[in-house]
């Protein structure tokens, strides 16, 4: 009788001990697809902002605009061709 | 068994067992008509409302870069707004308000909702962020913003018709983006969730499977020297008020094509602005009769006769020439001239009796070995192949036509590759616009003395005595030759109409560059393919050279000797 109740008992222990296992995993799980799609949504936004960055420097070194500073703010010219000189090795 | 184990032991606790246990039954049974026949529709839409749903994980669509990896057509997100026609139509929701803030009318956001038994509709697609926020502001139901890619090319114009462009769902339309669309689009991934009756996602129950993004097509094309080329061929047209142009940089120790540009030209930015006249990359689809820049390799096919030498004299005298019933004419009448001279003069008639010299067959090798006839295969989609009749079919006029470059039609593309052979010394080597690993070997379709003799007759072109002293290019020497046709017009060919040519290269001691501009229907003082194709030539040349640090060619000792204030840093 005493052996029985013992393996009774140790089952019903088990059983709730899974339960609350089980429970608890699930939970685990819903917080980790909650991180992901956390990060997701950060990967997506840093994505985004990478491409805007390419895009804004992209413009900023347009050949156009480099072009336009250099001559007009800089005051930069062309060398004409007395002043280039071929330096031979 | 004994009778005595079921003694009764209380009649009462055994009414009332029968009781409770009946009382369980009858509520179970209750519970059960109560919904599988009183509330079923409900409850039916009810879990539908709720259940298991796949969702679409849209992939994100490769870059397009130069060769020096600067981004040419990148895709960025951006927010797109829509509705739950079935949600809007439950509530009351202020359509006005949101018309307004939408910048729509009333009766196209009505249109735009559609039927209301729907759960999706595009209210505004790829709207700024400013005006997306206005409407998320109002805060109704059933309108939302989601991302989608935009697809944004920061050369703009510049290199538009090489890129083309997508639609608005992100697929590509013209131009690589078109022809390397399978390469750039990714696989969109997939996600099974639960929503809740407003669509909200409420559990993700796991990815099924990842998005996989794009890949990356990195470009033969520099963007400097694309814009170089743009700039320095708008002005060209833009002064000769020509109807448009082309032109086609080329790297010929490596088969790469280094610019490709066109007018007009569109921004590929602007969804309105994309006509069919100014979307076609011309360089690519546009056929034309070749003129005189096909004389090089009239004089190339006389030269591997063995027949004819540089200094050969051609009896060009008086200037005419009759071929059956029609007349080939020069400018002016050279009278007796070599062979060299036919090139730097660019004399038809000397051109014309070097072809009939010449068998058909002989002729036609040469034209088919430098790739006229067949397509340049550089990746570029709707490529014109151009037209070379089979020479059995050649009438004696053809013969000598042909030698001057009419009765043959072919893209710039592939005049640039035909003077790449001249530039490689005799060898053919397939071009590419997508950098490759390896540089093809290429083939070799000439012996390199005689081709070394015809690139010796094309720096005479740029000389002192030559068509086109416009193409010269300071420090370098270069060669070309110059083209002016009469564009071909329904009936014959058109009196007033155009086309300016020049198609050269650079360094001639050993080319690097092959460079081919061509003007469309010049309107303005000149038209001659040295006045308004060379000077373009040499601006871009010039610019390529310095760019790409060739080392020059042709300096004055002066020049050459270090001077003192240059002290090496280390």
């Amino acid at each position: 009788m005493g052996a029985r109740l013992l393996i009774a008992i140790l089952l019903f222990g088990a059983v709730a001990g899974s339960g609350l296992a089980l429970a608890y995993s699930k939970h685990l799980g819903r917080q980790a697809s909650a991180e992901l799609r956390i990060l997701e949504k950060q990967a997506d936004a840093l994505t985004a902002e990478w491409a805007r960055l390419q895009l804004e420097e992209s413009a900023r070194a347009s050949h156009g605009r480099i072009e336009r500073t250099v001559r007009e703010q800089l005051h930069m010219r062309m060398p004409t061709e007395p002043e280039i000189w071929v330096i031979t090795p | 068994m004994s009778a005595a184990r079921f003694r009764v032991v209380s009649r009462v606790r055994r009414a009332a067992l029968l009781v409770a246990a009946t009382a369980a039954v009858a509520v179970l049974l209750w519970r059960v008509v109560d919904l599988q026949v009183l509330n079923r529709d409900f409850l039916r839409g009810q879990g539908t409302a709720r259940h298991e749903r796949v969702v679409v994980m849209p992939a994100q669509r490769g870059n397009i870069v130069d060769r020096r990896g600067e981004p040419l057509a990148v895709s960025a997100l951006i927010d797109s707004i829509w509705a739950n026609p079935k949600a809007l139509a439950a509530g009351n929701a202020p359509l006005g308000e949101l018309a307004q803030r939408l910048r729509v009318s009333a009766s196209e956001l009505e249109q735009r909702l559609g039927h209301p038994e729907r759960e999706f509709a595009y209210l505004q697609r790829h709207v700024e962020p400013s005006r997306a926020d206005a409407v998320m502001a109002l805060g109704v139901t059933g309108i939302y913003r989601m991302k989608e890619a935009r697809r944004y090319y920061p050369a703009g114009e510049i290199a538009a018709h090489l890129l083309g462009y997508t639609n608005i769902d992100d697929a590509g339309q013209e131009g690589l983006e078109l022809a390397y669309d399978e390469w750039l689009r990714g696989v969109p991934g997939k996600r099974r969730v639960i929503k809740n009756r407003r669509g909200d996602v409420i559990e993700d129950l796991g990815v099924i499977q990842d998005p996989q993004p794009g890949r990356d097509l990195r470009l033969t094309i520099d963007r400097g020297l694309q814009y170089l080329a743009y700039r320095e061929l708008k002005a060209a047209v833009l002064e000769h008020k020509a109807k448009g142009g082309s032109l086609v940089l080329l790297d010929v120790e490596r088969g790469e094509l280094l610019a490709v540009a066109n007018l007009p030209a569109f921004n590929p930015n602007n969804r309105e602005d994309r006509g069919s006249e100014t979307v076609r990359n011309r360089a690519f689809t546009d056929l034309f009769e070749p003129g005189s820049t096909m004389k090089p390799f009239t004089v190339l096919t006389a030269l591997l006769s063995g027949r004819f030498k540089p200094n050969t004299v051609v009896d060009t005298a008086p200037g005419t020439y009759r071929v059956g019933r029609s007349t080939v004419r020069d400018v002016r009448n050279y009278g007796r001239i070599d062979v060299a001279r036919v090139i730097t003069k660019s004399s038809n008639v000397g051109a014309a009796k070097l072809a009939l010299a010449m068998p058909a067959e002989a002729l036609a090798q040469t034209y088919q070995r430098v790739g006229f006839g067949t397509p340049t295969a550089a990746g570029f989609p709707g490529e014109g192949s151009g037209q070379l009749r089979p020479w059995q079919d050649w009438r004696r006029v053809e013969q000598a036509t042909l030698s001057f470059g009419y009765g043959l039609s072919v893209t710039a593309v592939q005049l640039a590759r035909a003077y790449s052979v001249l530039a490689t010394g005799g060898v053919l080597r397939p071009l590419t616009l997508v950098a490759r690993e390896t540089v093809p070997e290429g083939e070799r379709v000439f012996p390199e003395a005689p081709v070394r003799e015809v690139r010796a007759m094309l720096e005479t072109v740029v000389g002192p005595e030559g068509t086109a002293q416009k193409a010269q290019v300071p420090r370098y020497r270069v060669g070309g030759k110059t083209g002016t046709v009469r564009k071909a017009i329904p009936g014959g060919y058109s009196r007033k109409d155009y086309l300016g040519l020049f198609a050269g290269m650079a360094p001639i001691t050993q080319p690097r560059l092959v460079l081919v501009v061509v003007i469309h229907e010049p309107r303005g003082k000149s038209y001659y393919g040295g006045q308004v194709a060379a000077p373009v030539f040499a601006r871009v040349m010039e610019a390529a050279l310095r760019l790409l640090n060739v080392p020059p060619d042709k300096v004055s000792p002066l020049q050459m000797a270090s001077p003192p204030t240059f002290e090496a840093r280390t």
